[in-house]
């Protein structure tokens, strides 16, 4: 279990973050826009940044507990950790750069973790070269086997991937995978790139402007996002206000109507009553294409909707797809912006024939609609809410 | 290897590219013509002195001198000492300068920088009323302990020291700002103390400004006269270094013939430790 409360005032501004989470062999990721304080939690918990108060816990040890005046120096914390740049010691070679940590344990339990270490990071060619001799990709590799070999109770990982280009990239994300498995050691990884955070972990703590804003396995942030912030962050483009206009009985679902849509949406977390205004969201590929004119006795809880495809934008392996639909959720302002974002793999695309039809019935499964939380700001009659687009999974 | 890695390109192999001459043309001619002058009046004095010295078989023959025998004696102790001095404790003062900001951190460095550029007269009257016999803490160190600093080549060595310890307090300085901090900070996740991870991450990564400090530090030490003669006077085998004996010798101790060999073994000191310098200064680049 990892447990990390701390505050810490900054110059432009506080960071405050609290979150648990179950380590056992797995990985959490610290996901969120770039300057938001992951990789200075990252330092708090390897123990090089010092909190105003706090409390970490790795696996049932204290390594800081402020309220207690405990303070375990970084040295002693047996933690390894990467930094962004994976600052290789220059004047070392690789092998003495990965025997660092262990340079006084005995001669042949160096010998035999380092053989280890260089067989499955694929470093044996590679001993007697100096860091600025190696590749992006080597020298992660070597930063990677060097935090290891200290036999470390928690690694940590700040944005290994970013500096590499996307097909070293991916061989190492698998790389990181083996290692998960093969050491089964707690991760903590700080990324801005959802597909890696996803990818890498099983947990995900989303900090914005300092603060944790979602803590919680992978698909309940990617499908149900605490708030307006994560659902952006993650993608999730289709974000709607509504009003409820009907509770189902024992709670079933809540009817919401925005502008002049209407949708079945399952009860919230949350207690509402009728009139509440509410912000709701689907992600782009939980909305589905169906036959227009078929189905017609189709039930409430699909959410069908009528549309025409404005936009169309291929990724090789899908498409993203912007449609204006006939009874929209907002006021649309200009004749170019779009109702909701739909998207389907390319195999779905050819198979039903979107490139020749462009009108289309979606649905949006009543299950696939997340209620965010409780509409802020003002009303949203006569408003454009339309999200202004941001990158993301696709 | 199932993909190709692209092999980073060397610091060293671009420096090398980088430097790029122009061809020789017209403007050439205009230029050298332009600082022939002062070209040959830097070179020809000290073209004369060797051409004297070997010529003149002065050399060899004063090269075993008494005068010349103790001065080169002196100066290598004193200058030495001062070079250890410098380092033990100017080390600590540059890493902090280097890592830590305080306030009053920007007067403390002109402070440190201020003996570099003071004239060396400057510099023994203020050893004379600090450490003197009369001064602030000479005067309480003669009543304590009976000790006299003034005129003893003890005196050659702190003036040594004022003037030349800031050299390797700004280099080592340099050298640690440019050093990563990051280094030192995975290294202390790798279970290092502070201390082993300075001296196995922090020197080796700063050793060619730490050298090329020591070296300027030695050569400053090694030339110094105005706060020597000032602070400790010269007395033959207690503290006239060879700076003082070759102003000695024209003085009439021995004459001119001693200090041409005095001085030649200065200019080919000097010479050995700029060319040194350099040699660390591109080194660090690689």
């Amino acid at each position: 279990m990892l447990e990390v409360t701390f505050r810490k005032q900054l110059k432009e501004f506080t960071l405050d973050i609290d979150f648990r989470a179950p380590t056992e062999g797995g990985a959490v990721a610290l996901f969120g826009p770039s300057g938001t304080g992951k990789s200075l939690t990252l330092q708090v918990i390897a123990g090089l940044f010092e909190p105003d108060a706090g409390r970490i816990v790795v696996n049932e040890q204290v390594l800081l507990d402020t309220s207690r005046r405990i303070f375990v120096p970084a040295r002693l914390r047996r933690v390894g950790y990467v930094p962004q740049s994976y600052t290789l010691f220059p004047h070392l070679n690789v092998r003495d750069n990965i025997l660092f940590g262990v340079r006084k344990r005995p001669r042949p339990e160096q010998e035999s973790r380092l053989a280890e270490l260089l067989r499955v990071l694929r470093l044996e060619d590679l001993q007697e070269r100096r860091p600025a001799r190696l590749s992006g990709g080597q020298q992660q590799r070597v930063a990677l086997a060097r935090a290891l070999i200290t036999d470390p109770q928690i690694l940590l990982l700040d944005e290994p991937f970013t500096a590499l280009d996307s097909i070293i990239r991916g061989r190492l994300q698998e790389e990181l995978l083996n290692i998960k498995e093969r050491f089964r050691l707690p991760i903590v990884l700080v990324t801005h790139d959802l597909n890696e955070a996803y990818t890498l972990s099983e947990q995900m703590v989303v900090i914005d402007q300092g603060r944790v804003v979602q803590s919680d396995r992978r698909d309940e942030v990617l499908f149900r996002p605490a708030t307006e912030a994560v659902a952006r962050f993650t993608g999730t483009k289709n974000i709607f206000a509504g009003r409820v206009i009907e509770i189902g009985p024992q709670e079933s679902y809540v009817r919401l109507r925005s502008h002049r849509a209407e949708v079945l949406a399952p009860y919230p977390a949350f207690p509402v009553e009728p009139g509440a205004l509410l912000d709701f969201c689907i992600r782009p590929e939980r909305v589905l294409f169906t036959i227009l004119g078929r189905s017609r006795d189709r039930g409430d809880d699909g959410n069908y909707m009528e549309g025409k495809i404005i936009r169309e934008v291929a990724h090789g392996t899908s498409y993203t797809l912007y449609l204006r639909l006939d009874k929209p959720f907002h006021k649309t302002t200009h004749a170019t912006s779009y109702d909701l974002m739909v998207g389907v793999s390319a195999e779905v695309y050819g198979r039903i024939g979107i490139a020749e039809q462009k009108k289309w019935l979606v649905a949006l499964p009543k299950e696939q609609l997340h209620i965010i939380g409780s509409h802020r700001g003002s009303d949203i009659d006569g408003q454009d809410l339309q999200i202004t687009s941001t990158s993301g999974l696709v | 290897m199932a993909f190709t890695e692209i092999e980073l390109e060397s610091p060293t192999r671009r420096a090398k590219r980088a430097r790029t001459y122009r061809p020789f043309n017209r403007s050439v001619v205009w230029l050298l013509l332009g600082g022939a002058p002062l070209l040959l009046f830097l070179v020809v004095p000290l073209v004369a002195l060797l051409v004297r010295s070997v010529a003149g078989g002065s050399l060899f023959e004063f090269l075993s001198a008494p005068a010349v025998v103790s001065a080169l004696q002196l100066s290598l102790v004193t200058t030495l000492v001062t070079l250890v001095l410098a380092v033990v404790f100017g080390t600590p003062l540059a890493y902090l300068l280097a890592r830590y900001d305080f306030r009053g951190k920007s007067l403390l460095d002109t402070l440190i920088d201020l003996p570099m550029v003071l004239p060396p007269a400057v510099a023994g009257v203020a050893l004379l009323i600090t450490l003197g016999r009369r001064g602030w803490i000479g005067s309480w160190l003669e009543e304590q302990f009976g000790l006299t600093i003034g005129f003893s080549t003890v005196a050659v060595i702190l003036a040594q020291l004022f003037v030349a310890a800031p050299f390797y307090i700004k280099s080592a300085k340099a050298g640690f700002e440019a050093t990563d901090p990051g280094f030192e900070r995975v290294a202390t996740t790798l279970g290092t103390g502070s201390l082993e991870t300075f001296w196995r991450i922090t020197v080796p990564l700063a050793l060619p400004s730490l050298l090329s400090g020591m070296v300027m530090t030695w050569a400053r030490a090694l030339g110094e006269f105005g706060a020597t003669i000032m602070f400790a006077g010269s007395f033959e085998g207690k503290t006239r270094t060879m700076p003082l004996a070759i102003y000695g010798a024209l003085e009439g101790n021995g004459g001119l013939d001693q200090a041409v060999t005095l001085s030649v073994i200065l200019v080919v000191a000097s010479f050995i430790v700029l060319f040194l310098v350099k040699w660390l200064a591109r080194s660090r680049l690689n």
